[in-house]
């Protein structure tokens, strides 16, 4: 389990918790990143800027932060392709 | 006559409600006037024959509970709990076909307060156009409302929609979900039913092929630059001319006004008083608009929740957030616009924090004084053999500028504004072409609200400005010259003996009562000063035969000069700009703060580079 802005732009990863600010963490579950769903993180902006996310359902900006902590579990691609 | 029914129109952001409410209501909408609302929803009217219903645009919501002023305004009226709205009677949701998960578990939660609802599906025929499909009627049947697809910006299925409207069959929707379900469940609930009724087509390749570059951290940020060079130079450029016309206007209506009515107060009240000081602030309307129109361009078409993106690390060194840079771009131009544009922020203290920078941004209206003052106090020579010295100087007024208002944004949000990091959070919308009619009605109606505020709020201060420099009339001016005439008015008007009086305040600046005069009748409107210098310093001119810039040049040295841009770009002398702060802000304590820290600046800075040089 890892925080998913660590993650490489690229990987594939099924998300596990959303923490933080309640308001937020709401946020970001209403816009479908609820845990249990499978998403890509496509691209981070350099130096430490948002990350892009995308899910089947919406393609996010994110910036997580103390206020939002997401945690994700990699998944290898072709697992992501079969689920 | 009163209204068959008031509907409520409600959707996820970036479902195209907005489009499909200027398709249906057109010029028939207007700002609702609630007392106690700072958020203040448009209400349009859909009539066929004598029937009439009235559409309320709520603005956009992911579900009833909220996380902003906006969604707080959706929610609380929806559940008929708003203080001032009542409420609707029915409800109209957007659903776009393309993306329709989020917008079902919001229908799953609307469904539970038992109003009566119709389903406006949009971009069906985007997903048909990439070889999918959308079953309707097993929607309808899943859900218990009337389904209708339309296309927003082509105005397709819209009559339908309208006739539903207002004859149509209300129907109070199915039960779909538990009332304690969670997101989670809701959002299975929403998959299942979209596996039902939607075939998605091919993938958006052109939105992924698009993101590639517009994101890529060279060729995003390369593409980001001439975007916004584009933006600023358009707003410049395109809006000139107009200006130019609005000004000519004036212009012919005051002499219109001077050679009919003969009473000298009478003539300089309509002249200066009513048709000077609201046209002062009309010929910055074109500039207004192209901002405005760039704007809804660009967040119709899906670019600005990009640019955001990209902006957003930058702007988080000064405490704010990548949607910031709307409203601060804006400012350039004229900080109304970008206060009005600070809604697209979510988060109330990021919004605040925004607002209360726009003023430092350096708006056009400084311009034509800056302009001036360089002409006259810096000397048109070169550094480094090729940088011309004033332009050096304008430059670094604006960096100077915008740097300031990023820090008093930073320092707003480590004081009043604090609170843990609000998280930056935008939704990437399919990038697609605006509706050319839309815009076109958000324009109108744009053009209408601030037409209001300079009509009641702007005329007020105008006629007070008129009072204080044409009252009490001069004596003795009949024989006199025109010019002289009017420099012995302002010479003996309140506002020069306020000048005299106020003048010691400005003396460690190195101002005269004359300029103290210039700067007091700026705070109408910044490029008042000019006008005021001319009329000051009308007698020099005339004697002299030279223009009022060489005038200056003669009577003011280097640090006086300076001293007084210095001023000028801190200062916030723009009672219209007060007065949207007022309006978006919803209390006279926001622009009371941006003015009184904003003068505190001001004069610190005028004074160090008075003594500086």
């Amino acid at each position: 389990m890892t925080l998913i802005q660590t993650l490489p732009a690229g990987t594939s990863c099924i998300i596990i918790s959303i923490d933080g600010d309640s308001a937020v963490a709401r946020r970001v579950r209403e816009l479908g990143l609820v845990p249990g769903t499978w998403c890509r993180v496509v691209r981070k902006a350099p130096f430490g800027g948002p990350i892009e996310v995308a899910t089947a359902v919406s393609r996010l900006g994110i910036r997580p932060s103390d206020g939002l902590v997401i945690m994700v579990e990699e998944v290898l691609q072709a697992d992501a392709v079969a689920a | 006559m009163k209204p068959l029914r008031t509907v409520a129109v409600v959707g996820t952001p970036n479902v195209g409600k907005s489009t499909l409410f200027n398709e249906l209501t057109g010029l028939q909408q207007r700002v609702g006037n609630f007392p106690g609302v700072t958020v203040e929803p448009l209400i349009g009217t859909v009539s066929i024959g004598t029937d009439r219903v009235e559409l309320i645009d709520l603005p956009g919501i992911y579900g009833l509970e909220a996380t902003s002023e906006d969604e707080q305004l959706t929610s609380d009226v929806l559940r008929g709990k708003h203080a001032s709205i009542a409420r609707p009677d029915a409800v109209l949701l957007v659903m776009n076909a393309r993306n329709p998960e989020k917008c079902l578990v919001l229908f799953s939660q609307i469904a539970e307060l038992g109003l009566p609802m119709i389903l406006a599906v949009t971009m069906v025929d985007s997903v048909k156009a990439a070889g999918g499909a959308f079953d309707d009627i097993t929607l309808h049947h899943l859900l218990g409302v009337n389904i209708y697809p339309v296309v927003g910006s082509k105005g397709l299925g819209v009559g339908d929609l309208k006739h539903a409207l207002v004859q149509g069959a209300w129907q109070a929707p199915l039960s779909v979900i538990d009332v304690t379900a969670t997101l989670e469940q809701r959002f299975d609930w929403s998959h299942s039913v979209i596996g039902r009724v939607v075939v998605r087509g091919a993938e958006d390749t052109r939105s992924v092929f698009l993101d590639r570059v517009l994101l890529h951290p060279v060729w995003g940020t390369v593409t980001f630059i001439l975007v916004m060079a584009f933006f600023f130079q358009s707003i410049f450029t395109w809006a000139n001319p107009l200006m130019d016309m609005i000004d000519a206007g004036i212009g012919m209506l005051q002499s219109l006004v001077s050679d009919n009515i003969s009473s000298p107060i009478l003539r300089s009240f309509v002249m200066k008083g009513l048709i000077g000081g609201v046209g002062s602030v009309i010929v910055f309307l074109p500039q207004i608009l192209i901002l405005n129109v760039l704007v809804t361009l660009l967040e119709e078409c899906g670019y600005l929740a990009r640019a955001a993106f990209l902006v957003d690390r930058a702007m988080g060194l000064f405490g704010l957030q990548g949607r910031s840079f709307i409203p601060l771009l804006g400012s350039f131009a004229c900080a109304i616009p970008g206060i009005m544009s600070a809604r697209i922020i979510p988060s109330y203290r990021d919004r605040m924090a925004t607002i209360m920078a726009t003023p430092l941004m350096t708006c056009s209206a400084r311009l034509p004084v800056y302009t001036l003052l360089i002409g006259a106090v810096i000397p048109a020579s070169t550094i480094f053999g090729f940088i011309s010295m004033q332009a050096a100087v304008m430059a670094s007024l604006y960096v100077i500028g915008a740097l300031s208002g990023l820090l008093i944004a930073l320092g707003l949000k480590r004081t009043l504004f604090r609170g843990g990091v609000v998280p930056f959070l935008i939704e990437f919308p399919p990038y697609r072409l605006p509706s050319l009619k839309s815009v076109g009605i958000t324009m109108v109606n744009r053009t209408k609200d601030f037409l209001k505020t300079a009509g009641t709020v702007i005329l007020v201060f105008s006629i007070g400005l008129w009072i204080l420099t044409e009252l009490p009339r001069a004596q003795g001016t009949e024989q006199m010259s025109r010019v002289d005439a009017e420099r012995a008015q302002i010479e003996q008007s309140y506002a020069a003996d306020l000048g005299r009086t106020i003048q010691p305040v400005f003396a460690p600046l190195g101002f005269d009562w004359r300029l103290t005069l210039g700067v007091i009748s700026s705070y109408a409107a910044r490029e008042t000063f000019i006008s005021a210098m001319g009329q000051i310093y009308a007698t020099d001119v005339s004697e002299s035969d030279m223009p009022l810039r060489d005038v200056l040049h003669n009577q003011l040295p280097i640090n006086v000069g300076l001293s007084v841009l210095a001023f000028y770009v801190y200062a916030l002398q723009c009672v219209s700009t007060m007065a949207i702060m007022k309006r978006e802000t919803g209390s006279w304590k926001w622009p009371a703060l941006a003015f009184a820290i904003t003068f505190v600046l001001a004069y610190g800075a005028s004074f160090v580079v008075y003594r500086l040089f």
